[in-house]
């Protein structure tokens, strides 16, 4: 198997699907000539042409809404957004009309779009450049919420949401594009709502996605050296979320730690640990710990951007503490 | 009129008490005079007597739990369908069946009542994460038999002891290990005696004592004094000796605390009484100007009400010498760990046939080996030592103990 980077992942899974289907296409802001804000489609206007990769204009509302209408009319859109940040200009086309449409008209037509974006902190771009959203979108019935943590899974979970004949927002990480791993030389696909089992582990079940995955596998290494197992579980996909293999794990463990790097009131860590708490309240031997990002704009200055996200030593904290220690 | 009842302090020391019993329930008649409850301190236990007539009412006090001194455990009120006060002057916490006519809450007492609850947690209420609690229920294990070693005491799995067909020693009807926190006067026991042992420089004088005069002069005087019903036992004659012996040493009749010694001349003897839950020392007074009968009336007397629970904390207050005495059991001789912060204990051994050499031709004798533990920091060894001889040689020379009672 080759290694590749995030970047160049999500770059071949764009471009294997628009040589399989003429009908995905692309548009974005600076995502044709200039190859993309974090150069992701660098390369495939050359390859394509301009008919299907296209710059658009500074209008996320505009991007969103002609994805919808393309989508509608028989095309396969994936449009970018620079910034997830920027969602909020089109989240009355995301939320009023790309998810509700196919279910207001009786199921007669179908939204093949994908909104593929990036968020979250490390680059200290500031509060405006640096938020993690999921859990707005993860309140929208009609959506499904894409979040890959490798190459890996970025590459096989885009090809499966360009096939997805429902919306779905595709949010990549900024501090991931050039982190590398092994992707196979043929083609593969990752099924939308099926989580993956990073890491096996007796003692603690540790749920994180994205960046915090990373980091939660080394803070799962740092464990061990301790003499604690823990199990490393990526939803992948949080909107639908596979409760059944994080279940499962936490019926094993007895134990969960959820991480992730969005603001801990109302975020996805709280959606994942009362599902938890649904299913498996007579398994837990502790209560499940959220550990999230500080209820904060994210601050510029380098050390205190660090602070406001779940590092590495904090994982490995919070999970002796779940376990007592 | 609402009387409220509240924890009893019981002598100086006592800051808590566990209520152990009620002797009425909710709503029951109360006359005054009446046994009400009982509270259990570190040293026995108490009957308290309802202090006004009434109905019981409101009560707050669990059985079970331990509550600090002068805090309201319940009401007496003169009928049923009198106002009780607010459950937040209530000066109790943590009880959600509280029979108090509770009317919306005022905000003051709204904000307070989480505090209070952070700091109390209600004795009846047992912390156990869910799994541990499946666990119990599929092992038939008592949760409020477990100790907790999870954050703030919670039982987690771990705790719950594996049982019958998970049990390593399966096949076999084992009885899984019961855990279950020290009681008061366990922990009483636990805290003084480690103290002791661990900062006292014990030494210790063993002697054995001849008792070859002494028995026929105890069965002489029981069958006399059998018309009085007095029986006098040897550990009374002990307790005598004792405390002639302490009085002609009173290094030895001495109380060491903060690096002042105290030496007493009147003699105060703790005597040594286990009970099932716990030693208790009731203390026999004055016991160098007793004489050996009115010892062994107080002795018994004392020894009775330890066995009954009803040693008041006076009963057991102002020893200066203690005597523990396992006669009574086929034990030949031991050492006793000395009661702080008197300096000196007898350990007193079964009275035995021996064989013994008097000159030179062999006899049989009664012989009583006695164990003095002092602290070295108070007296020496030579002092230790010859204590130890006057109290031998009151035993072995008995009508000494009985002068100035004729």
């Amino acid at each position: 198997m080759k290694e590749i980077t995030y970047w160049k992942a999500i770059n071949e899974a764009l471009a294997e699907e628009m040589t399989r289907d003429e009908s995905v296409v692309l548009m974005g802001e600076d995502i044709a000539v200039y190859g993309g804000a974090y150069a992701v489609t660098r390369g495939l206007y050359e390859k394509f042409g301009g008919e299907r990769v296209r710059d658009t204009a500074i209008s996320e509302a505009a991007i969103v809404g002609a994805g919808l209408g393309a989508a509608l009319t028989g095309l396969r859109p994936v449009v970018e957004i620079m910034y997830v940040d920027f969602m909020g200009i089109a989240m009355d086309q995301l939320n009023n009309q790309v998810a509700k449409i196919r279910y207001m008209f009786g199921g007669k037509c179908t939204v093949p779009l994908v909104i593929r974006t990036e968020g979250g902190a490390g680059r200290t771009l500031g509060a405006h450049h640096s938020q993690s959203l999921e859990a707005w979108f993860m309140h929208i019935p009609g959506i499904k919420v894409v979040m890959p943590s490798t190459p890996y899974d970025a590459k096989g979970l885009l090809k499966s949401a360009i096939r997805e004949d429902n919306p779905i927002m595709f949010i990549e990480h900024k501090m991931l594009y050039n982190t590398k791993g092994a992707v196979p030389e043929e083609e593969y696909t990752i099924p939308i709502g099926v989580a993956d089992v990073k890491r096996t582990g007796t003692d603690i079940t540790i749920v994180a996605y994205s960046r915090s995955l990373l980091r939660s596998l080394e803070a799962a290494k740092e464990l061990e050296k301790e003499g604690i197992s823990a199990e490393v579980v990526d939803p992948r996909t949080l909107l639908p979320l596979d409760i059944d293999t994080i279940a499962t794990s936490v019926r094993k463990t007895h134990r969960v730690l959820t991480v992730s790097e969005d603001c801990k009131t109302g975020g996805a860590g709280a959606e994942i640990s009362m599902q938890i708490i649904e299913r498996c309240f007579d398994d837990l031997d502790a209560p499940p710990v959220r550990l999230a990002g500080a209820d904060v704009p994210m601050p510029k200055a380098p050390n205190l951007e660090a602070m406001a996200i779940p590092s590495t030593e904090d994982i490995v904290r919070e999970a002796k503490a779940v376990l007592g220690k | 009129m609402i009387h409220p009842i509240i924890m009893p302090k019981l002598g100086e020391t006592m800051e808590e008490g566990t209520l152990t019993k009620w002797f009425k329930k909710e709503g029951e008649k109360v006359v005054k005079g009446e046994p009400l409850f009982e509270v259990t301190t570190d040293k026995a236990s108490f009957e308290q007597e309802a202090t006004a007539s009434g109905f019981l009412r409101g009560v707050i006090g669990q059985v079970g739990q331990t509550i600090r001194v002068t805090e309201t455990i319940g009401y007496i009120a003169d009928a049923m369908d009198e106002k009780l006060p607010d459950a937040a002057d209530a000066r109790s916490e943590g009880h959600g069946q509280t029979a108090v006519a509770t009317p919306a809450p005022r905000p003051s007492a709204a904000a307070a009542e989480p505090q209070r609850m952070s700091t109390v947690v209600p004795s009846g209420r047992v912390k156990a994460s869910p799994l541990a609690r499946k666990l119990a229920a599929q092992r038939g294990v008592d949760l409020t038999s477990l100790r907790g070693s999870g954050p703030g005491g919670r039982i987690v799995a771990a705790d719950v002891p594996l049982v019958g067909a998970e049990s390593p020693a399966a096949g076999r009807a084992s009885r899984s290990p019961e855990s279950k926190p020290l009681s008061g006067i366990r922990k009483t026991i636990a805290a003084r005696l480690a103290h002791s042992k661990q900062t006292i420089p014990h030494f210790y004088l063993q002697t054995a004592i001849n008792m070859q005069r002494i028995v026929p002069v105890r069965e002489h005087l029981n069958a006399k004094l059998a018309a009085k019903g007095v029986k006098v036992t040897f550990n009374d004659l002990i307790v005598k000796a004792a405390a002639l012996a302490l009085e002609r040493y009173p290094g030895m009749n001495a109380l060491l605390e903060d690096d002042v010694l105290t030496t007493h001349y009147d003699v105060h003897i703790g005597i040594a009484v286990s009970l099932e839950e716990g030693l208790v020392v009731p203390v026999i007074r004055h016991a160098n100007r007793k004489d050996v009968v009115a010892i062994a009336r107080e002795s018994r007397a004392l020894i009775e009400k330890a066995h009954a629970g009803r040693l008041t904390p006076d009963d057991m207050a102002g020893g200066t010498f203690t005597i523990s005495n396992l006669g009574m059991f086929a034990i030949e001789s031991f050492q006793a760990i000395i009661n702080p912060p008197q300096v000196g204990i007898l350990a007193i051994g079964t009275v035995t046939e021996t064989v013994v050499s008097v000159g030179g031709a062999m006899d049989s004798v009664p012989v009583m080996k006695v164990n003095l533990s002092a602290d070295h920091r108070a007296v020496d060894g030579a002092y230790g030592a010859k204590f130890l001889m006057e109290f031998k040689d009151l035993l072995e020379n008995p009508y000494q103990l009985f002068a100035g009672m004729l």
